[in-house]
């Protein structure tokens, strides 16, 4: 701590145990240089930006009011300060260094920090993890979140009665502590846990998340206790009327007539005061941070849109075009124009990204299994996620082969195609899925029962299974109960899929369910049955699970029905 | 049962879509289970005519007004087969290339014995005649040479060698049509070749055209050349291509439906006067119901078809051994005593 003290100015006002809160003083406040920046460049930066990309497209974005990656968050910002690029956002970040060292850079202070420290960070805060150079190598795991989200609001709102989770509170500046052993790994869990279930969005995912983080938050919360208590009053009270008045300028940008007496008159303090206060704990006055927050977002309508200047102007509540040309230069070193054409080359490289993924999906829609293959490669080259490629190109194409094949305005020959494009393009993509611990929706086994040798639908349905996403085992043909159980069993399949053409096999079906109860595995796994004489009244007769007229069908019901034996 | 075989009253009139003298029966093929049962025996001789006498018997003590002819012994992928009630169309592929297709060992039309054919009339009854089959079609022989998976690939990476083995198929079958269809045993030609799954066809109907439709329009051809009609026989969905069954192709009638697909009282409705409609009481409703059953819905789709014609009663596929005898007797009741 003495080191830490005398290397970076940092002061420890209480440290407990191994505890160690940071606080800010007005001082250190003053010597901030915080400057509105582009989201560029910084750790990590260009990977997360792609995840946004990605998160904005599926949905996620929207439904997940906590993420592990930085730009999930619903509002993002980055601030310069001096060389570097620390970022604000706004949900509470919790990150926890699992591997080697570097700084924590929290406004104008820089914090050694190493693996098992784990550092508690409330919305709007600029800062940021750096390696210590030398080519040293740090991890950190990150979760955004806001508490409000997720719990009642009496429960979530620091001061409440209710209120439970003192690592969390809105007017500690940051809280850190260095874990011992035996809670990182707790912690780590509980990551994991909060990580699989958002990738994986199987049922209840999101009751899974809430429980994994109370528990996250009662364990930090209690780690974290003493410290909590301990914070001095009057920053508490600074970082209280601080706080709210900047979520409110990222909230109502947009208005011009926001003011410093606006904001003043809503937190019910007096406009100097606010002023002065705002003044003394951002390093910087209410009116440039406001200008800050509006000719940032300047820069991203002229990056990402073609508005005209005076539409841009308009939309970020600035006043005029000449004050906006003199204060966009001041703020990049460039004219509207100049930036705009700058970022052409960006924005070309994201839409790159987008053609690419598109050309996969229209390619393994034509059964361009070779194109397919190059586009893959091209994607990755790109800097595309592997993720990415998979859901937006190769699924996403599957998926309309899917659906055109329930329409009948595509037929077998031409899915067949389709998923050999698939496949070539996997062979790229499966060794980087793996390396990046990315698993399959769930996981089915396919045969066609005991005594029937057709496999047409069958091999039909595993390609639309593995279109989905799904891991497939094809049992192939002429498959007895006891294997498919046994393989169910063994290999933790969601879902049994039994085929069969004729009248003489289809009673085959009933004794694969007979022999999953035998079994004892008839309530972990979900058994569907389709072919040329099965129908529904035929499945419920057995005691099967579903039944579906085609193979396009058969893959939407597996992909639910391993969400739901997984939700179990 | 005591009917006598009267063709051209009955199933002549049916496949001209026309009210037959009485009600009239149809199957595709009968498994020679049956026609033990019926007769006491099986087969007395060997070979092609031992199998067309055993055909002609049970079929006339049955009620029927033909007799199924298939063209015995001629295939023309000669191995597998090893289990007839199912196989996979997804075996080996014999032909996979240019090399495979010339190398292969094509049957010959002429080493195939048609006289049995001729042979056989002094042993049919008098107002009975013979329906010929090829044994399968131009599209399930393909797919029994190379493979469906394959045959589906190869529509992308060599349509030119796929169009050498269809046309090969088509015109071997095509051989057998035009040798038998100007014998005077024969009554009728079918041409059978499954084309569909529940929900579509094999191929799209583009494919279907310019690979198999013009093989079947040549057959058809020849049997109306011949004066005869011509069936078809052909399982699965059929809605995107029944408008070239009838009005490109101009097949006389329609055999093949099944529940899961379009109920054969549907179908009839929707093809009356356009194509004769043949059979369609479902394989597995005759299979799984009661006779009483199986004779009430026989007995209503006669109903159904009496003032208005073009239907023959029988099963919507086939009659296999595991169709319990008394179910398949229970639907030739219903016709035999529709007219009483």
């Amino acid at each position: 701590m003495r080191g830490r003290k005398k290397l970076y100015g940092f002061v420890a006002k209480k440290r407990v145990k191994n505890i160690i809160t940071i606080f800010t003083t007005q001082k250190n406040y003053a010597k901030m240089k915080i400057t509105m920046a582009e989201i560029s460049g910084g750790y990590g930066m260009e990977k997360e930006f792609n995840n946004l990309l990605y998160l904005k497209k599926s949905g996620l974005l929207n439904a997940a009011p906590i993420c592990h990656d930085l730009f999930s968050c619903k509002r993002v910002f980055s601030a310069r300060m001096s060389k570097w690029h620390l970022y604000a956002h706004d949900m509470i970040e919790v990150g926890m260094i699992t591997e080697g060292r570097g700084f924590h850079y929290i406004l104008n202070r820089a914090i050694p920090c190493e693996a098992g420290d784990i550092y508690i960070t409330p919305a709007d805060i600029p800062h940021g993890y750096f390696l210590a150079g030398g080519g040293e190598r740090m991890t950190v795991r990150r979760l955004f979140l806001d508490l409000a989200d997720w719990f009642d609001e009496d429960v979530a709102r620091p001061g409440t009665p209710r209120y439970c989770y003192g690592a969390f509170h809105d007017n500690a500046v940051t809280a850190c502590a260095r874990l011992d052993a035996k809670t990182q790994a707790e912690v780590g869990s509980y990551y994991d846990g909060i990580v699989e279930e958002l990738s994986l969005g199987k049922s209840e995912w999101r009751n899974a998340v809430k429980a994994q983080l109370s528990l996250l938050l009662i364990l930090l919360g209690r780690y974290m206790s003493d410290t909590i208590q301990n914070i001095p009053n009057m920053q508490q009270k600074e970082w209280r009327l601080v706080s709210p008045a900047i979520r409110m300028m990222h909230e109502r940008f947009a208005e011009s007539a926001l003011t410093l007496e606006a904001i003043a008159d809503t937190l019910y303090v007096s406009k100097s005061h606010l002023s002065r206060v705002f003044g003394s704990v951002m390093g910087k006055s209410f009116s440039q941070y406001l200008r800050n927050i509006r000719l940032f977002h300047a820069c991203e309508l002229l990056k990402r849109t073609d508005l005209t200047v005076e539409e841009v102007v308009e939309r970020c509540g600035l006043r005029d075009v000449p004050t906006f040309y003199r204060s966009f230069h001041a703020y990049t070193d460039k004219t509207p124009h100049q930036y705009r054409t700058e970022h052409k080359k960006t924005n070309i490289k994201e839409k790159t990204i987008v053609v690419i993924l598109s050309e996969i999906s229209e390619n393994l829609q034509k059964g361009k299994a070779k194109v397919v293959k190059e586009l893959v490669q091209q994607a990755v080259d790109e800097g595309s996620s592997p993720e990415q490629i998979l859901n937006e190109g190769l699924l996403a194409g599957m998926s309309i082969i899917g659906e055109k094949f329930k329409n009948n305005e595509v037929y077998v020959p031409e899915v067949l195609v389709a998923a050999r494009a698939m496949n070539m393009g996997m062979q790229i993509l499966k060794p980087l899925l793996a390396a990046n611990g990315v698993k399959a929706v769930g996981k089915v086994c396919v045969g066609t029962v005991q005594g029937d040798l057709h496999d047409i639908g069958k091999n039909l349905v595993c390609m639309m299974l593995e279109g989905k996403g799904l891991e497939v085992i094809d049992l192939g043909n002429d498959v007895p109960p006891e294997v498919f159980v046994q393989t169910a069993k063994e290999q933790n399949c969601q879902v049994i899929c039994c085929s069969a053409l004729l009248t003489t096999t289809m009673g085959m079906m009933e004794s694969v369910v007979k022999a999953a109860e035998d079994a004892g595995i008839r309530d972990k796994v979900k058994i569907m049955v389709g072919g040329a004489p099965v129908n529904e009244s035929f499945c419920k007769q057995i005691g099967a699970d579903c039944y579906t007229v085609d193979a396009a069908s058969a893959a939407d019901a597996a992909v639910a029905l391993c969400k739901e034996v997984q939700g179990k | 049962m005591n009917r006598q075989p009267d063709f051209e009253n009955n199933l002549l009139r049916v496949m001209n879509k026309q009210k037959p003298q009485r009600a009239t029966l149809f199957e595709m093929a009968i498994t020679p289970k049956v026609y033990k049962r019926v007769l006491g025996h099986g087969a007395t001789e060997p070979g092609f005519l031992g199998e067309l006498k055993l055909a002609v018997d049970g079929m006339t003590k049955l009620g029927y007004d033909y007799a199924v002819c298939r063209a015995y012994g001629f295939k023309i992928r000669k191995d597998e087969r090893v289990n007839y009630a199912t196989r996979t169309m997804n075996g080996n592929g014999i032909i996979c290339d240019w090399k495979s297709f010339e190398e292969y060992a094509w049957p010959k039309i002429e080493d195939f014995d048609y006289s049995p054919i001729e042979k056989i009339k002094p042993y049919m009854p008098e107002g009975m005649k013979l329906m010929i089959m090829s044994p399968n079609g131009v599209l399930e022989n393909t797919i029994d040479l190379i493979g469906y998976d394959n045959l589906c690939m190869m529509l992308y990476d060599d349509p030119d060698l796929l169009k050498a083995v269809f046309d090969k198929v088509g015109s071997l079958l095509l051989g057998i049509y035009e040798i038998t269809a100007s014998m005077d045993t024969i009554g009728m030609i079918c041409a059978n070749d499954d084309w569909g799954f529940n929900t579509q066809t094999m191929l799209r109907p583009e494919q279907l055209r310019e690979y198999v439709f013009p093989w079947h329009k040549k057959i058809v051809e020849t049997a109306h050349k011949n004066n005869k009609p011509c069936m078809l026989h052909s399982c699965g969905y059929y809605n995107d291509i029944i408008g070239d069954v009838i009005n490109d192709i101009q097949f006389d009638a329609r055999h093949s439906y099944e529940d899961n697909i379009i109920p054969v009282e549907e179908a009839y409705e929707q093809l009356n006067g356009k194509i004769a409609v043949l059979g369609g009481i479902d394989v597995h409703f005759l299979t799984t119901s009661t006779p009483e059953e199986v004779y009430a819905r026989s007995r209503a789709m006669l109903e159904r078809a009496a003032d208005r014609g073009g239907y023959a009663l029988g099963s919507g596929n086939s009659i296999p051994d595991y169709i319990p005898y008394e179910n398949f007797i229970a639907m030739t009741r219903a016709a035999i005593e529709f007219d009483r």
